[in-house]
């Protein structure tokens, strides 16, 4: 779809205009040249009214030609012109001060550069306020469905989204397989171990450590456990590499064999080519709302309802969320990307680099049970 | 000459030529900085990269958040705060099935309409902290999302006039730790929404979320700003309590009918904040000047839908009026038909059928409405929206008065509505018609016109300029003075040999500038003024960069007078001052935010 990885937007543009850009000038230039063709005004669809991109021009090279009137300065892209020599007068100020003549004082008045003046007609971007009892008038006509909704006025640039491919992906699930675990109701005050997996996607070897509060915030606080909080993935090398290398030394998998599914703390779990997995402990608080739960409001609607028995909790005051801190390490070329940290200093392109990563994250588990609600098996 | 010149232009390459190099080999090591965007800038050098050109645009608003480019007439996106934006990527609930009857129970703050606003106007309740993520929040999903290409590192910012402290704190703070930008520039919009219209002085007329701002504009300095409630949250309010009251009735709901009170803790649990917000973004629309004059001069026509938010007995004579009203459908004719909105945030869900005509009360009672008050005796924060404007008029200087009143500039949420510019023009120039610019009105100052009247033919010479206008401004003052009865305003101004001799001699400004009348301009908003701005590489006053500011806070700014003001001047042509002036600065100020 793209031809290149740079200027995403204007590539889109073109896109949307069919393949050629439509410019304010040439939609200009085709307005133009429908009304000098002479045709029947019926035939003229394109509005006289310039569009809000149109007067944007206008105005940018009204305020373009006023500086360079008021500023006298022939061309900003002249070097002189960064030290003050660029205007005439400044220029003949000094010429006066070297030469000693005082024709140059005269000359000084003459090129006094004019004052900014505010724009005047339509053709330098000025809009007086035109009438809007035409736009009633079309909304009388057209009905409800006639106008444009939000959603649309917000749609209108559909954005583009890129994913950053240097963060470790991550993916949660239940150690014990044998009994089905509803994630949508999690059964509250029994502990959960779970499986966090995260994936390496650069070609280095990276070092993770994990933190995370022991309880969750907000008001429904779980117990949370991380039980090897530092850890090392592999890096993302070529699956053939692996298969090749690896051969007989090492498995394939290493797992902690010895505690045959029992999580043990301060080991992993599981270790692959590129990704590693470690056990992760959770308690999910009580939704009972007696202890925490401030009091409900007398005579409030919800209350009264018998069906709303959990009203006084918000909506996803039930959802179970990990806040989890990720810090990564890893040494890589000097010279790998080249950009931020200075890099691209000859001769030192072998040079290890160390770098970091560090961000918050949230890892979504599920939601806990109500109290009242039975877990469906 | 030619000559010297020539000689002169050589000798200041030369010196251009050893001043790079000097920058260059300071640096300690031999090779080209790569992503020097200071020096490169300050040598305007052609091969530099557009991205040196370019700023970024960030306007902040109590709702909306709009982000671009300098290049580019329109900004890249329009972010709200509301609780649909931040949600977590993946979170598709919106979509499910009865997610919008569900809105009660999702309410995150205290009022109805508090999520959706990134802050409010008493900061004592404000979660600074809070205040704080939603920006970064907002800001990398504009980064991520639509602001895709190599970012420019210069930012603009452009922010409602005397921004608070603390909120400006934060928002620079969040800036600056999180997108590692060096340079801010903070931009006041009302100045940019007139250099969007073409405009050096204008009267700004900023209808926004919170409050409207009114702003004196001259020669790009503003000069005085008047504040009212009166803007789009009242608004949105009026128009959700006019929704919630409608469903009920169309609910044949009266027992709940009566429970229908004005205060906004009803309001909340009736209509959500997204439908009214959708409500008032299709069919709103405001009267113009003469219907207006009309429904004022005949108010029995329309009674019951003028004082339906009074007070809770007019509301029940209005009920009263209305319950008559219910048995016949309302007539839907061509001028004003039946409009058909169906909501769903209502429980149950209804279908308000409305003639056109009543959804232009809100706008009526919210902007305009000039009933709950003898005329002058409103509350300081509660002036209808065209008398503040007369009022912003009048307190400027003559001259300046003179200019701004035919540059009238509409602008902000609610001046999107059909009508609403139309309508402030109209009623400003109404009340201007009425009164002049007379400040002293009233039986007693009638009286008091009556008398120097009388006596008008005594006194023998008429008072110099000078004296005219002292008497004019400060009547009260200096009662011994008499009073001119004809408007000076009104009279042909003597004209001014300067200004004539001006005009000779630059015929391009032959025009004198429209003074004297009531005239409304467009304009395109603050962010492409901002936008404009930043395209003509002009040096901000208020220019704060990263690492002072993280130093010291707001509390490193020094005040305006201490840093050169001269900079942000147009005269001050694309890289012309930047050798000769100071330079580095090494103080930074707030500029008019300070």
């Amino acid at each position: 779809m793209f031809d290149r990885p740079g200027n995403i937007t204007a590539q889109l543009e073109k896109i949307a205009n069919g393949g050629g850009p439509a410019s304010a000038e040439e939609r200009a230039a085709a307005r133009q040249k429908l009304i000098t063709s002479g045709k029947p005004p019926e035939t003229i669809t394109l509005s006289d009214e310039p569009t809000p991109d149109e007067r944007f021009k206008k105005l940018k090279s009204f305020y373009m030609t006023q500086l360079m009137d008021s500023s006298s300065s022939s061309a900003s892209t002249d070097l002189s012109s960064a030290y003050g020599y660029g205007s005439p007068g400044a220029l003949s100020r000094i010429m006066g001060l070297y030469s000693g003549v005082t024709g140059y004082g005269n000359k000084k008045t003459k090129t006094k550069s004019a004052p900014m003046r505010e724009a005047l007609t339509q053709s330098e971007g000025l809009k007086l306020l035109g009438r809007e009892e035409n736009t009633i008038e079309k909304m009388k006509s057209v009905q409800w469905n006639g106008m444009t909704s939000l959603s649309q006025r917000g749609e209108q640039k559909y954005p583009v989204r890129f994913l950053s491919n240097y963060i470790p992906t991550m993916a949660l699930r239940q150690l014990q397989p044998t009994t089905l675990l509803d994630y949508n109701a999690l059964p509250p005050l029994r502990p959960i171990q779970l499986l966090l997996t995260l994936h390496n996607p650069l070609f280095d070897p990276i070092r993770i450590t994990l933190a995370t509060p022991s309880h969750t915030p907000g008001r429904i606080a779980s117990k949370v456990t991380i039980l090897c909080p530092e850890f090392e993935i592999g890096a993302n090398t070529d699956v053939w590499d692996e298969a090749l290398s690896a051969g007989g030394k090492e498995k394939r998998r290493t797992k902690a064999e010895s505690s045959e599914g029992q999580a043990e703390a301060g080991k992993i779990w599981e270790k692959g080519r590129n990704w590693t997995t470690v056990v992760l402990e959770v308690v999910p608080a009580s939704l009972d709302p007696t202890p925490m739960l401030p009091i409900q409001k007398e005579g409030s609607k919800e209350a009264l309802n018998p069906a709303n028995a959990a009203a006084a909790l918000e909506e996803d005051d039930d959802v179970l969320e990990i806040p989890l801190f990720v810090r990564a390490e890893y040494e890589t070329d000097a010279t790998a990307d080249g950009g931020d940290a200075g890099g691209g200093v000859a001769g030192a392109e072998k040079e290890k680099e160390k770098r970091e990563l560090a961000y918050w994250c949230v890892l979504g588990v599920g939601r806990i049970a109500h109290s009242g609600t039975p877990v469906p098996s | 000459m030619a000559a010297t010149t020539q000689t002169h232009r050589s000798a200041s390459s030369l010196r251009a030529a050893s001043l790079q190099a000097q920058s260059l080999t300071g640096s300690g090591s031999p090779h080209t900085p790569k992503r020097a965007a200071s020096t490169a800038s300050a040598f305007s050098s052609p091969a530099g990269t557009r991205d040196n050109d370019e700023s970024m645009i960030f306007e902040f608003g109590s709702r909306f958040f709009r982000a671009g480019f300098s290049n580019e007439s329109t900004p890249r996106c329009v972010l709200g705060y509301g609780p649909e934006e931040q949600r977590r990527a993946g979170d598709y609930r919106r979509w499910t099935h009865g997610y919008e009857n569900n809105w009660r129970k999702r309410k995150r703050g205290k009022d109805w309409d508090e999520a959706y606003e990134l802050w409010k106007m008493d900061l004592r309740d404000v979660d600074l902290g809070l205040v704080g993520d939603r920006i970064e929040r907002v800001v990398r999903n504009a980064y991520h999302k639509y602001l895709l290409h190599a970012l420019p590192r210069k930012l603009i910012l452009i922010l409602p006039p005397a921004f608070p402290h603390p909120l400006l704190s934060t928002l620079l703070t969040s800036l600056f730790t999180n997108f590692q930008l060096p340079l801010i520039t903070l931009m006041s919009s009302p100045v940019l929404s007139t250099i969007a219209s073409g405009l050096r002085s204008a009267l700004v007329v900023d209808i926004g979320w919170h409050e409207t701002i009114i702003s004196g504009v001259f020669e790009l300095r503003e000069l005085l700003h008047y504040r009212t409630d009166r803007a789009g949250k009242m608004l949105s309010r009026e128009m959700g309590k006019l929704l919630a009251r409608e469903s009920m009735k169309s609910q044949e709901w009266h027992e709940a009918k009566d429970a229908v009170a004005d205060d906004d803790e009803n309001l909340s649990d009736k209509v959500s904040f997204e439908e009214t917000q959708e409500v008032l973004a299709r069919v709103a629309w405001c009267r113009n000047y003469n219907e207006a004059l009309c429904l004022r001069s005949a108010p029995h026509q329309e009674s019951s839908e003028e004082t339906f938010a009074d007070a809770p007995e007019q509301l029940e004579s209005s009920s009263i009026t209305e319950g008559d009203n219910e048995g016949a459908p309302p007539a839907s004719n061509r001028n004003d038909p039946t409009i058909v909105v169906p909501l769903q945030s209502t429980s149950p869900p209804a279908t308000v059928r409305l003639p056109m005509s009543r959804f232009a009360e809100p706008c009526e009672t919210t902007l305009f409405d000039t009933s709950t008050a003898v005329d002058g005796d409103w509350d300081d924060n509660e002036v209808p929206i065209h008398h503040l404007v007369y009022n912003a008029l009048s307190s400027l200087p003559r001259d300046v008065r003179g200019i701004c009143m035919a540059r009238i500039i509409v602008t902000g949420g609610v001046s999107n509505i059909p009508g609403v510019k139309n309508r402030v023009v109209d009623e400003v120039a109404a009340l201007f018609t009425e009164r002049g610019w007379e400040k002293v009105r009233g039986k007693a100052a009638e009286q008091r016109k009556k008398k120097l009247e009388e006596i008008n033919h005594n006194f023998q010479s008429p008072p110099g300029p000078a004296e005219a206008q002292k008497t004019r401004e400060y009547p009260h003052d200096d009662p011994s003075v008499p009073l001119h009865t004809s408007s000076p305003a009104l009279e042909d101004p003597e004209p001014d040999p300067i200004d004539e001799k001006l005009r000779r001699e630059n015929p391009q400004a032959a025009k004198p500038p429209v003074h004297g009348i009531v005239r409304g301009v467009e304009t395109l908003g603050a962010w492409a003024g901002g936008a404009l701005i930043g395209n003509l590489k002009v040096k901000g006053i208020a220019q704060i960069e990263q690492d002072k500011f993280l130093q010291h806070g707001l509390a490193g700014a020094s005040k305006e007078g201490d840093v050169g003001v001269a900079t942000q001047r147009f005269s001050a042509g694309p890289g012309a001052p930047r050798g000769t002036s100071a330079g580095e600065r090494s103080s930074w100020t707030l500029g008019v935010f300070g």
